[in-house]
């Protein structure tokens, strides 16, 4: 695949995932690939004719703005569904690919553990219906005593 | 999730043009394809971006796409008025095209203001053409499950997403609320019905019924 070829399924991926409501396959691969491209163009900057490398420069310019919009649009995503994000990626069998990269994976892990902190979620009786309460710093609630059950034992709640 | 005005300029900035350079560069090969060799004087194409960064340090001179001109735009206009249909545009980013061009090289443009109140005109009746579609599709007492909208270019879409999107799910959630509604209500009548005819009289179904 030429260079110009990966450039244009990132610019359908880009839009793609910009306008999709879920998040999708992720490129990795064209990614990777675009960066490497981009660091061989600088590199080879100095050895270019002078008029031209401005233009080099903007171009690389543009494509980095367009990779670093497609991976802040995931990122968005994967925090705005983080929970359910995490559900499917605990249900997919192991032959599926994953819609995250690894490096995804791990910033999901990290956004939800600082999420977990400050919040949890409490489930009805019958396990029907369940939902995620915030617990923002210096706010009272009245609730079930599970789902705090271990912030309780942490010390990062005070029962009053 | 929809695409700003600079999201759609940075796609319409990667639409090719013609442009005369005043100065010598060789072949340049680009991540987006090969550009040139420039030679004073011999047309060339290049990308828009490339294009708008040159003219601005005076080193070439935009050709206009064939398009901006009033013949043509007369014609779409014409064509746009008189179609119950979007028709086909010249150029999928024409309105970003045409605010750049604007911008970059207003005096290579011929009848630059009247090319561009027709490219509003034609922009302002495509987009009552858009109000109006959207309006019959959501009116619908089944809502079609899809509407075909060949023609139309990114910049309209993306300025009626946000409404048709938010006013789809609006409706959902009514007809949701609805149904639901019915379905209890149904399912209390013949609750009622059940209860009555255990006891068997027919007085008390009435009343059961009335109550």
């Amino acid at each position: 695949m030429t260079a110009y070829e990966v450039l244009q399924k990132l610019q359908k991926g880009w839009l793609n995932e910009k306008l999709a409501p879920e998040l999708l396959t992720p490129l990795t691969e064209e990614v990777d690939c675009m960066m490497a491209q981009l660091k061989s163009m600088e590199a080879s900057l100095p050895r270019l004719e002078k008029e031209s490398v401005r233009h080099h420069q903007l171009e690389i310019e543009r494509v980095r703005y367009l990779i670093a919009s497609y991976l802040r649009t995931r990122l968005a995503k994967i925090q705005k569904y983080a929970w359910s994000i995490r559900d499917e990626e605990i249900k997919r069998q192991s032959t599926e690919p994953s819609k995250l990269t690894s490096e995804e994976n791990k910033f999901l892990k990290e956004y939800l553990q600082v999420k977990r902190a400050e919040s949890v979620i409490v489930d009805d009786a019958e396990g029907k219906s369940e939902s995620q309460v915030d617990l923002p710093v210096g706010s009272q609630f009245i609730m079930k005593y599970r789902p705090v059950s271990h912030l309780v034992n942490s010390n990062d709640v005070q029962l009053v | 999730m929809s695409l700003s005005p600079k999201e759609l300029e940075y796609l319409a900035e990667c639409e090719p043009v013609q442009i005369v350079s005043n100065f010598h560069m060789k072949k340049m090969s680009l991540i987006s394809g090969d550009i040139g060799p420039l030679r004073p004087g011999i047309p060339c194409q290049v990308p828009l971006w490339m294009a708008v960064n040159l003219s601005r340090s005076a080193k070439c001179k935009i050709i206009p796409p064939d398009w901006m001109n009033v013949d043509v735009l007369q014609r779409i206009k014409h064509e746009e008025k008189n179609s119950p249909l979007f028709t086909h545009m010249p150029a999928e980013h024409y309105m970003a095209i045409g605010k750049l061009l604007f911008q970059a090289c207003p005096g290579e443009i011929k009848d630059c203001d009247e090319v561009k109140t027709l490219m509003k005109d034609i922009w302002d009746t495509r987009y009552a053409k858009l109000r109006r579609s959207v309006k019959l599709f959501l009116s619908q007492e089944e809502l079609p499950l899809f509407a075909q909208v060949d023609h139309l270019t990114m910049m309209e879409m993306c300025q009626i997403r946000p409404f048709l999107t938010h006013s789809l799910e609006q409706i959902y959630r009514l007809k949701k609320t609805a149904s639901l509604a019915q379905a209890a209500n149904e399912e209390s009548q013949n609750m009622s019905t059940t209860m009555s005819s255990s006891i068997g009289h027919s007085q008390s179904q009435q009343s059961q019924s009335q109550r």
